[in-house]
């Protein structure tokens, strides 16, 4: 390839093992996996991409962008390695942190333990000042305290603040001054203020996420900066882009600065890729199923668009219970993740009951397949029903101990009162049930049905086990795209450069005062396009999007409405009110017609999609791509059969196959029973379709079960 | 053999699989209940239940956030709700509800409903939901009050929906009694689509599982948490453990009195000995009494069991009629918590003697709650109810948890919201230093509220809480807690149960009582000494 491309980028995602590389070339992709140097992550990123570039010939200088993604901040949080951070508050609420929301997590649980504030309290200060609601000042800022307190910081080692004060999404100016004072009197500490990072209401959720911006952001912006530099070194300076929890890309430069938006980078990557994928293929309301070793993430993709949420919680504690983590304002791609993943093991719980998960057996000592552990494990169970080949584990790279996998089923079968057999394909039947729940609540919370949305199947143990989580859910069609072991480094590839603003201002229909919420709309439009330029993108083709949240008078919970209308005025009330009802209808299935109602978040996206509009995956495939048969069970026969295997790497597009088959790639199988045809496309996925008169299985497990025991 | 049954077999591996889902159909239920809810009680406080109940009225399954007290009172409502209406009388559509103090939760603001689950014209199981609405009429929420009558409005067991049309004649009765119609018009709704749709999502699973009847699964979750519930009493070793608790009251301390028997597998607690009821709306009435009993034996028994009407079917309670447990219609009743959340710590008490690394410290409970409701200058009405947390005690083997309900676990609401509803500033919300009992593990910490009326007409004030001369007690050689303390910038006194009027300007502050210690503060780990010093948890001297 010459150096005539213009289009060559390059994903990078790094993982807890692996440090993955997607390159597209004249729409041309290639990948490369590179172990991950957990100490300094940037050491494998740098050795990686020379590796990468010397193996596909690329000259540094030809790489237009570098787009990357990491776990740095989301392990930060989780591990309390950051910044030393101190937090200033309005006086009387240094312990907005530690007090939260009060409430338990868990009803019963008498040594719960909540999580540690990121900010301990000897770093939490007050300062006198008071705004209220409405943005009026009550008592100015005590700017001689603000002094003193800035030299205090300084003294104290702080490398970092967060300053959040009372309604400072309705007037920021004290924050501002106070930045100001800080930036001055103790230059070198970093400074968040709650009103540029989620100016909107509720004082816990915004200082928890002023706080964590604060904590994480000396480190990724070394960490950015030290890539930025490698870069420069090898010849490719500026070209350093970011993937953003939201679903956007932005510079490394402007990254750093909202730091705490690339903690879910990675997994945000996987579910831009499912869309990708998806579009290319015309279908636009697509579920996003990303399972691996520990858990499977499950995202909705709705008219191309992948479903957002204002808010998101990490780092918990107990980490599928909702309200044991630290909750942060950020608009975030919803990701519901489910403890199911290949590592996540088998159990009895209290009650007799053959339990899976959430507990993990991780990479060490690993399913009992691996040879070291003793724990039967979900991938366990997928070696014992035939799904997985000992011998092709990971391209052949590690041999699967099939023995001491029977062996822990039979254990653990032991206990429950059943046999290894029945332990697998309970295993199995289980967690592919539980994420078919996971999926089936999202979508129906929405008012969709299921069976209209296509899964896109990825991660190491997706293709394994989308077949049958389609089947429960009556869905007709499953993608297995090409390279699903890299998806979240090619999502970045694919994903578009974005910005999303909010603002916090209360009106109700009847007396909404419009001239600042046009104000501060257009301040927000020209802001995102500044970011967006910082950014690295061509602005002139910006798509604004607009939307309020609106609710009934004296309600909590808000639902987004768009704002469609070029000019904003009391004219428009009318509309909104109908689109509001109508909307609330759809969600909740009843309107209230004479209620009041308001306007409480005003939010913008600002968004420049990518024009990576086309891939290809070089193959060398000649046909020919069976490869042996194997024994392999199917709940819907309630036995085995003899089933086909194939090499996906051999697989030429062609007309549909009957099923069952195993498709076997490096980092996965796709597995397609009975009920389904397949294909591959002349675009590398492979499509599985159901016949058009399958219905959701019914959830009565016996009459499969029931037969036969070993 | 493969030959099809009427009903499943109810493998570990299938019974894992639908109790899943329906528990699954129970929490969607309630976010639905949370989005639509008007009342900052339910959507902020999570002052509400939902429950799934067989065709019984037994509990099968409740969601996540649910509150302890309504998950124990939901099932008796329902059998109370049988007992009147038989199942051959309801119809699809119906929707029964009562907010009788002793039918349902023991307190007007809390209405009860339940509605039915159809299959093939059989009543197969019932959708419950308990919301605290925003308003009940009445005196408004407060702890002085002398007879139920002043509460506000009773509604006894009535249909709240009729074959799907709600009861417009009992709406709008309900409405013109109460101060913030809109709210509990949005409450009524918010609770009927909470029921619709958990209703609907059972039947959807059911329609899935081909299956007409549900019975044998319930029965064999309940079946399975009984034989939990009856192995662990199995464990305790057989007696009668006895735990009293002394109360501030009103008009003089009042006692708690159990005595907890245990007797292979069953438990039976009696309160007989409590003191009579009080002229004082504080009063307990039996069902949420019940419910706090049976509370706290669950955490110390049995935490990790999914609860439903098997873990309470071990467990029995005496409470003689007219005591302050088990109070006599219309006796006053609105701050009945102010007794229920003290049955709790009082039956840890008991079990302390045998199970002392199972139970906790007294925690700052019972939980405080007040009111503060005024006039915008253009003769709008604007109100708040405050549900705070003390601190919790200290358990055999860590520090309490600061800032924490117990048993109750409502949810603070944000400053910021409250001040923009109403004319109030928040001057602190913050930890009370030295406030949790000294311990080998120290009690955690209450809570400093400082509020402000900035308004230029007074506002009243109802304050709902106890603990300022009884403060939480330790446990095992643990020092007691903090006590509640309440005190007014304009001078004089604040009524720990009582009305009165706070002046504009004037900045009410309440310190909430910390928890109880645990073990002797001489094993206290020096390291933990210092870092108590450092975070100011303790000042020093």
């Amino acid at each position: 390839m010459g150096a005539r491309d213009l289009s060559r980028a390059v994903g990078i995602d790094v993982g807890g093992t692996f440090t993955d590389f997607v390159a597209i070339d004249d729409g041309v992709v290639t990948v490369f996996k590179h172990l991950t140097t957990p100490a300094d992550p940037s050491l494998g990123v740098l050795d990686g991409i020379v590796r990468f570039a010397h193996r596909e010939k690329i000259p540094f200088p030809d790489i237009v962008r570098i787009i990357h993604g990491t776990t740095l901040v989301a392990n930060s949080l989780i591990e309390r390695r950051g910044a030393r951070t101190a937090l200033i508050t309005t006086v009387g609420f240094r312990d907005v942190l530690e007090i939260g929301r009060e409430a338990r997590y868990d009803l019963y649980d008498l040594e719960l333990e909540r999580p540690e504030p990121l900010i301990p309290r000897p770093l939490r200060f007050e300062i006198g000042e008071r705004v209220l609601a409405d943005g009026t000042e009550l008592e100015p800022l005590d700017e001689a305290e603000a002094v003193r307190l800035s030299r205090r910081l300084r003294e104290l080692g702080v490398e970092s603040v967060a300053v959040c004060l009372l309604h400072a999404y309705a007037n920021p100016a004290h924050e501002r001054r106070l930045g100001e004072i800080v930036a001055a009197e103790a230059p070198g500490i970093d400074i968040t203020l709650s009103s540029d990072i989620a100016p909107e209401w509720r004082e816990y959720e915004r200082t928890s996420t002023a706080a964590a911006n604060a904590f994480v952001r000396p480190l990724a912006r070394k960490y950015l900066a030290h890539l930025e530099q490698g870069f420069r070194d090898l010849g490719a300076p500026d070209r350093l882009y970011v993937m953003m929890s939201q679903g956007g890309v932005t510079s490394a430069r402007q990254a750093a600065e909202f730091a705490i938006q690339l903690v879910e980078s990675g997994p945000a990557g996987g579910v831009s890729a499912a869309g990708f994928f998806g579009r290319r293929l015309g279908l636009h309301n697509l579920i996003s199923f990303d399972m691996g070793g520990t858990t499977a993430k499950v995202s909705l993709i709705e008219s191309g668009v992948p479903l957002q949420v204002p808010e998101l919680e990490v780092a918990r504690v107990a980490r599928f219970k909702r309200g044991s983590g630290l909750p942060l304002k950020l608009p975030t791609i919803e990701m519901i993740e489910i403890g199911t993943g290949g590592g996540s093991i088998g159990h009895k719980g209290a009650l007799g009951l053959l339990k899976v998960g959430p507990i993990s057996a991780g990479a060490d000592p690993g399913p009992a397949c691996y040879g070291r552990g003793t724990a039967a494990t979900v991938t366990d169970a997928d070696l014992h029903l035939g799904y997985l080949n000992p011998d092709y584990f990971l391209g052949g790279s590690m041999e699967l101990d099939a023995e001491n996998a029977e062996r822990a089923l039979a254990q653990l079968g032991d206990e429950v009162g059943m046999s290894a057999e029945q332990c697998a394909r309970g295993m199995f039947d289980i967690v592919n049930r539980q994420m078919a729940l996971a999926m089936r609540t999202h979508v129906v919370e929405r008012g969709h049905d299921p069976r209209r949305f296509t899964l896109v199947a990825f991660g190491g143990a997706g293709p394994v086990h989308a077949y049958e989580v389609a089947r429960h859910l009556g869905i007709k069609r499953l993608i297995c795209p090409p390279a699903a072991g890299v998806a979240s480094a090619l999502g970045f590839l694919v994903s578009p450069f974005s910005v999303d603003l909010a603002w916090t201002h209360l009106g109700r229909l009847g007396r909404v005062d419009w001239a600042p919420v046009v104000a501060r709309l257009a301040e927000m439009e020209a802001r995102a396009r500044e970011m967006l330029k910082k950014g690295g993108a061509d602005v002139s083709s910006a798509d604004i999007e607009k939307r309020v949240d609106m609710r009934y008078v004296g309600q909590g919970y808000e639902v987004p409405v768009p704002l469609t209308q070029a000019e904003l005025g009391p004219g428009i009330e009318a509309e909104l009110r109908s689109s509001f009802n109508r909307l609330y209808r759809e969600r909740f299935g009843t309107s209230l017609e004479t209620a009041g109602v308001e306007c409480v978040h005003w939010r913008l996206t600002a968004r420049v999609e990518s024009k990576q509009v086309s891939v290809t995956f070089p193959t060398s495939a000649r046909g020919g791509a069976l490869k042996s048969q194997r024994r392999t069970y199917f709940p819907e026969l309630d036995d085995y059969v003899d089933c086909a295997v194939f090499d996906r790497y051999q697989l030429v597009a062609d007309n549909d196959v009957k099923g069952p088959a195993l498709i076997e790639e490096r980092e996965s199988t796709i597995v397609v029973g009975p009920s389904a045809v397949w294909r591959v496309d002349d675009l590398g996925n492979v499509l599985v379709s159901f016949a058009e008169s399958h219905k959701p299985t019914p959830d009565n497990g016996n009459s499969r079960r029931g037969g036969r025991r070993t | 053999m493969k030959a099809v049954k009427s009903q499943l077999s109810l493998d570990p591996v299938t019974l894992e699989i639908v109790w899943g889902r329906l528990q699954a159909v129970i929490d969607e239920a309630e976010v639905t209940l949370m989005r639509t809810a008007f009342s900052p009680i339910i959507r902020e406080a999570f002052d509400f239940g939902v429950v799934l109940l067989d065709s019984q009225g037994g509990s099968v399954s409740q969601s996540q956030r649910s509150m302890p007290s309504f998950v124990g009172t939901l099932p008796r409502t329902m059998q109370a709700a049988l007992e009147r209406f038989p199942a051959s009388t309801w119809q699809p559509g119906d929707v029964l509800g009562t907010n009788d103090p002793w039918l349902g939760t023991g307190h007007l603001p809390d209405m009860t409903m339940v509605r039915p689950v159809f299959r093939s014209g059989r009543i197969v199981a019932y959708v419950g939901c308990i919301g605290h609405w925003a308003d009940i009429g009445g005196a408004i929420w407060s702890a002085d009050s002398r007879e139920l009558f002043e509460e506000g409005l009773r509604i006894p067991l009535s249909k709240i929906r009729n074959r799907g049309k709600v009861n417009d004649d009992l709406l709008s009765i309900v409405l013109a009694n109460v101060r913030l119609p809109e709210q509990v018009r949005g409450d009524i709704y918010a609770q009927l689509a909470t029921l619709d749709v958990g209703a609907q999502r059972l039947t959807d699973l059911l329609d899935e599982m081909s299956l007409d009847d549900p019975a044998s699964i319930f029965n064999e979750i309940e079946t399975r948490s009984e034989s939990a519930m009856r192995a662990a009493i199995r464990e305790v070793p057989n007696g009668t453990y006895r735990h009293e608790m002394e109360l501030d009251g009103v008009d003089g301390p009042l006692v708690l009195r159990a005595a907890v028997t245990i007797e292979d597998e069953s438990i039976v607690v009696d309160w007989t000995g409590s003191s009579p009821q009080t002229q004082w709306a504080i009063n307990d009435s039996f069902n949420h009494a019940y419910a706090m009993t049976v509370y706290p034996i669950k955490c110390a028994l049995l935490p990790d069991v999914p609860n439903n009407q098997g873990s309470y079917r071990p467990i029995t309670m005496v409470a003689p009629e007219g005591t302050i447990i088990n109070c006599r219609f219309p006796a006053a009743v609105a701050s009945r918590q102010i007794i229920g959340h003290s049955i709790s710590a009082t039956v840890f008490g008991a079990l302390a003697q045998i199970l002392p690394d199972r139970v906790l410290a007294d925690s700052g409970s019972p939980c405080p709650r007040f009111v503060i409701s005024g006039m915008f200058p253009d003769g709008r009405k604007w109100g708040s109810s405050f549900l705070l947390s003390g601190g919790m005690g200290a358990k055999n083997n860590r520090d309490g948890l600061s800032a924490a309900p117990w048993p109750s676990n409502a949810g603070t609401t944000s400053a910021e919201i409250v001040e923009s509803t109403t004319e109030l500033l928040f001057r602190r919300r913050a930890l009370v230093p030295n406030s949790g009992g000294d311990g080998t593990y120290r009690g955690g910490l209450g809570v400093a509220t400082d509020i402000e009326l900035r308004s230029k007409k007074s506002a009243v004030l109802s304050m709902m809480t106890d603990r300022v001369t009884h403060p939480p007690l330790g446990r095992h050689g643990g020092h007691p807690a903090a006590p509640n303390i309440l005190t007014r910038s304009g001078g004089g006194s604040v009524p720990p149960k009582g009305r009165t009027e706070l002046q504009p300007g004037e900045v009410l502050s309440m310190r909430t009582p910390g928890g109880g210690g645990f073990g002797p503060p001489e094993a206290r780990d020096p390291e933990q000494r210092r870092r108590d010093i450092e975070f100011g948890y303790v000042t020093a001297e």
